[in-house]
């Protein structure tokens, strides 16, 4: 084979293992570890504007977690649990959100929802928050803030 | 020792092929064997034709093979680097909140979120003038399930905003 014929076949064997290198990683086998379950809970804070309606996401970005459950938080205006996908559960990231169309609207900072996770392995995880959009009584965006607190890992 | 120069194959294969062969060569076929065969001038230059023609056909194929490689090679980076380039330009979808122009984005805002549900919901609990496009779960019907459809649609999964 000429050196040319030899240039091309490896730029073409370059080409195409850049192009492997691209897809999804295979999952690794990974040891035993221990699983336990735990709970993050996720607030809004609308300061002193009337909180009508919410929607953030919530996301695991280190360690390994599932979402396994998700239920309404401590704010009586909000009495539905929030609207999620249910191909989050068994996930690690949900998008959540609710809206209360009744006169009594909460204001400052609101316990919105509690995630159920299962958490496995021994690296501790790491949660994230954003606020997808917060509105006021008349559905206008307002400006609001997004917190998460974690509770005890059983 | 050096070689006599009329047996160098170098200066003088052509000259070789016209006389039948080396001189040293056919010497010695000739103690071995007596005189050769005669073979027509025509002959040889039939043959010798031939065993070009070969030739010439052979590096013509090699030369077609070299550009064929070469041409799948680019046209295969050509179509790879497209696709990649394709698929990093796709934005990442604003989560739970698609870019439509839906009758679904009740405010018209662009995007399909919780404050869609919320408008529409409102509006039903007020008992106003209900768009029929909001039957979304084409049930004949606008109520709750309608608001259920649209907020399902705002927390779909769909590409992260958080990395």
């Amino acid at each position: 084979m000429s050196a040319t014929s030899c240039i091309i076949a490896a730029v073409f064997l370059g080409v195409l293992m850049a192009a492997v290198d691209g897809g999804p990683t295979p999952a690794r086998t990974l040891s035993p570890a221990p699983a336990r379950f735990g709970t993050v809970d996720l607030y809004v804070d609308s300061a002193r504007e009337r909180l009508a309606a919410w929607q953030m996401e919530f996301k695991a970005t280190g360690g390994q977690v599932e979402i396994v459950g998700i239920e309404r938080g401590d704010s009586a205006d909000f009495q539905d649990p929030p609207y999620y996908d249910p191909a989050a559960l068994k996930s690690n990231r949900v998008v959540v959100g609710a809206f209360n169309i009744s006169d009594r609207l909460p204001a400052g900072k609101v316990r919105v929802a509690r995630l159920h996770l299962h958490i496995s392995g021994a690296q501790r995880p790491v949660y994230a928050v954003n606020l997808v959009v917060a509105g006021d009584k008349q559905g206008k965006p307002i400006s609001a803030q997004v917190s998460l607190s974690e509770g005890e890992a059983k | 020792m050096q070689e006599p120069m009329d047996n160098r194959r170098e200066e003088n294969i052509e000259r070789w092929a016209e006389e039948g062969g080396p001189p040293q060569l056919r010497e010695s076929l000739s103690e071995i064997y007596g005189s050769g065969p005669a073979v027509s001038r025509a002959v040889d230059e039939r043959i010798l034709g031939a065993a070009r023609e070969q030739m010439a056909r052979r590096v013509r194929m090699r030369w077609m093979m070299r550009y064929a490689i070469g041409s799948v090679a680019a046209a295969a980076a050509v179509v790879l680097i497209v696709i990649r380039t394709t698929h990093h330009a796709q934005p990442a979808a604003k989560s739970g909140a698609a870019m439509v122009a839906a009758a679904e984005d009740v405010n018209r805002d662009g995007k399909i979120d919780i404050l869609d549900a919320y408008l529409m919901a409102r509006s039903l609990a007020a008992k106003e003038a209900i768009a029929r496009e909001w039957d979304f779960n084409h049930d004949g019907i606008v109520d709750g399930r309608d608001v259920d459809v649209i907020a399902l649609a705002a927390v779909k999964l769909r590409g992260e905003e958080i990395r």
